[in-house]
């Protein structure tokens, strides 16, 4: 997967490209808002990090200029600002996602990947969780190798956890997931179901784990602490 | 040691009461005097009158002796025992020719002979009596050629004197501290109504703070004598203003200008295979991260003002925070939990303030509560948000120190500079709330946050 980092200051660019190639994707780092419209030109990459503030212009231009040519690259912005107007104004001019430095690495990691896992993107076809890995074509899942067999509801909680690998997803948006497949939904359905996905996973060696935070919703992570 | 007040009230009064006095003995004093002079002045006229019309009842017989024969009436007041008023008539040899009494003509037998210029003479406890007698010598003139002829009176205490001070008592005196008090009244209230906008420019000023610099005091309507000071004030006020606006201009741009740096040695210890060294390095820096973290936040809080007045739904805001903390609360290996009543909980403020005050709780709560313990963030009905953890709680005398910028415990664990919690406290204040801490009913400590309802 190719990644273009626009980023001005040399030793973070330096540093960013390290790190995101040790993660396995294949980075060009540019350090203007002219050379970042060129590589955009020339290259298909699926996703940019970008910075705010450049020498030439400012990141959320480049970025709207390049949703206007109808490039739907998944953007991820990089910020020194933390107000929140700035956060605002930048998911206005269409970046995916908001990250404000300082930062760990293995976060910035996580939030790329969660942007490819998107349906439809690099990473939404198989989607992974530790040794835990989704297929979202063939929708089957394998823990450590081997087959996990799940029913429709469970296959459908997993999914969106996996898509939202390291976030909170709410519990009503994993209602919503079911009320296509459930015709009436018990009050307690959500629970019991991710209770039985829970046991499954651990009964199969998963690394993967599922965290209740208690009256908002779920949360999965990869089990590398 | 000065008794001396410093109110202008206070001064006023004393003055004019220390005026008042001695306007009052001194007009008092004056007019003793001259009732005094009078009154000696009168006595003597009358004396004087009383031995021409002596004289005239002196005659010389044909064989060539003095005779006094005074008239019925006259000789009645001069003879009777009571009598106060004294005469003697003698030869200017020196001879009595006559007296009302013999005590007072033995008394003034040695008295050197009159002149023709009258003279005084007080004696002092005469007679029966004993009383003070004024007297009066005079050479004259009679039928029987010149005679002397003294006469005195009992000084009948001060009557004269006593009368005119009764007088002035009752006619002028008891005006005085009517008129006194009169003169206060007005004085002291004017002083008060004149200082009623210097008392409307204190409470203004009182408004003055590091968080409200922009306040400045009002001319209008205060005394002429105290406008240099006010703008001299105002002045002053700018000049502080502008240099707190630098001061804090200057911390956010430092954090801000730390931020990247920050960033790229957080990248390259995350590069380090983990180890005790690489370990402790990413904790230091991770403390690092968030002082300045803390830092941004307060010069923001101080820098911008803040708009409190939007309607917004604290459960929605709790949740988010809930939610944008969870994964780090249980990557820290704690867990954390929300509760609510499921009807919106409308509170008067502004989110992301009240997000940021929110933040800080949670992080602090998941910073003390023991692992493998819950967090619970739960709002009630009446605007309040409770954040409670299972760690070992606030010491009572700490409770209201832990709310100051920069104060860390003796045993705090987290990493911060103090900040977190003045953060709180200023966003709560600003929202006119308030904050407290006390003991979870299971152990550890609650924070409660109540803020207005909308």
């Amino acid at each position: 997967m190719r990644l273009l980092v626009v980023e001005d200051e040399e030793r973070l660019a330096e540093v960013l490209k390290s790190a995101l190639g040790r993660a396995g994707f294949v980075v060009d780092a540019v350090r203007t808002a002219a050379d970042a419209r060129e590589a955009l030109a020339l290259v298909a990459y699926d996703a940019a990090i970008l910075d705010l503030g450049l020498p030439d212009g400012d990141g959320l231009e480049l970025l709207a200029e390049a949703r206007r040519a109808g490039r739907n690259i998944p953007a991820l912005v990089l910020t020194a600002r933390d107000a929140v107007e700035d956060r605002v104004q930048g998911l206005d001019a269409g970046a995916d996602d908001y990250l404000v430095k300082p930062f760990a690495m293995t976060e910035l990691i996580a939030r790329t990947k969660a942007l490819l896992r998107r349906p439809g993107l690099a990473l939404g076809a198989t989607l992974e969780a530790g040794n835990t890995v989704f297929d979202s074509i063939g929708r089957d899942v394998r823990v450590a190798g081997a087959v996990l067999q799940l029913p429709r509801q469970e296959l459908a909680i997993l999914e969106h956890l996996m898509r939202r690998l390291g976030r909170v997803v709410p519990k009503a948006v994993l209602e919503e997931k079911l009320y296509g497949i459930d015709d009436e939904l018990a009050s307690n359905a959500i629970p019991v179901h991710v209770h039985h996905l829970r046991r499954k996973l651990t009964e199969m060696g998963a690394t993967s784990e599922i965290h209740t935070v208690r009256g908002i919703g779920y949360l999965m992570t990869d089990g590398t602490r | 040691m000065t008794i001396w007040p410093r109110s202008l009230q206070a001064q006023l009064v004393l003055r004019l009461t220390a005026v008042f006095l001695f306007a009052v003995a001194a007009g008092v004093g004056a007019l003793l005097y001259e009732s005094t002079q009078t009154a000696d002045a009168l006595r003597r006229d009358e004396l004087l009158q009383r031995a021409h019309e002596l004289a005239r009842f002196v005659s010389r017989d044909g064989d060539g002796t003095v005779r006094v024969a005074l008239p019925a009436e006259l000789d009645q007041i001069y003879r009777a025992p009571t009598t106060t008023d004294q005469f003697t008539i003698r030869s200017t040899a020196g001879q009595s020719l006559a007296a009302s009494q013999p005590e007072f003509a033995a008394s003034t037998r040695d008295w050197p002979p009159a002149g023709a210029e009258p003279r005084y003479i007080r004696l002092k406890h005469f007679g029966r009596s004993g009383q003070e007698y004024c007297a009066l010598t005079v050479r004259t003139e009679s039928e029987a050629g010149p005679i002397s002829v003294t006469v005195a009176r009992a000084i009948d205490g001060d009557a004269a004197v006593h009368a005119v001070l009764t007088d002035f008592v009752f006619d002028i005196a008891w005006a005085i501290p009517l008129f006194a008090a009169a003169t206060l009244a007005v004085g002291v209230w004017g002083i008060r109504r004149d200082l009623r906008p210097v008392r409307a420019v204190s409470e203004r000023a009182a408004t003055i703070a590091p968080e409200a610099t922009g306040v400045r005091l009002s001319v209008e309507r205060l005394p002429t004598e105290l406008v240099p000071l006010v703008v001299a004030i105002n002045k002053a006020l700018d000049r502080l203003e502008r240099g707190l606006m630098l001061q804090r201009q200057f911390t956010a741009n430092a954090a801000h200008q730390l931020r990247t740096p920050l960033t790229i040695l957080t990248a390259q210890l995350d590069e380090l295979a983990a180890g005790t060294q690489a370990d402790k390095l990413r904790g230091d820096v991770a403390r690092m991260n968030r002082l300045i973290d803390q830092l941004l936040r307060v010069a923001r809080l101080d820098s911008t003002p803040m708009s409190v007045d939007a309607s917004i739904d604290l459960t929605a805001v709790a949740a988010e925070t809930v939610k944008y903390l969870a994964p780090w609360a249980i990557d820290q290996g704690r867990a954390i939990g929300f509760e609510a009543p499921n009807d919106p909980v409308l509170v008067r403020g502004n989110a992301d303030a009240i997000t940021d005050a929110l933040r800080n709780l949670v992080e602090n709560a998941v910073y003390h509560t023991p692992p493998k313990t819950e967090v619970t963030v739960a709002v009630s009905a009446d605007g309040t948000v409770e954040i409670t953890d299972r760690g070992p709680g606030v010491a009572n005398e700490d409770r209201e120190r832990i709310f100051e910028r920069f104060w860390r415990g003796p045993s705090v664990k987290t990493p911060g500079a103090g900040l977190g919690l003045a953060i709180v406290a200023e966003i709560v204040r600003a929202h006119g709330g308030s904050i407290e801490v006390g003991d979870a009913p299971n152990g550890g400590a609650r924070f409660s946050l109540h803020l207005v309802a909308a």
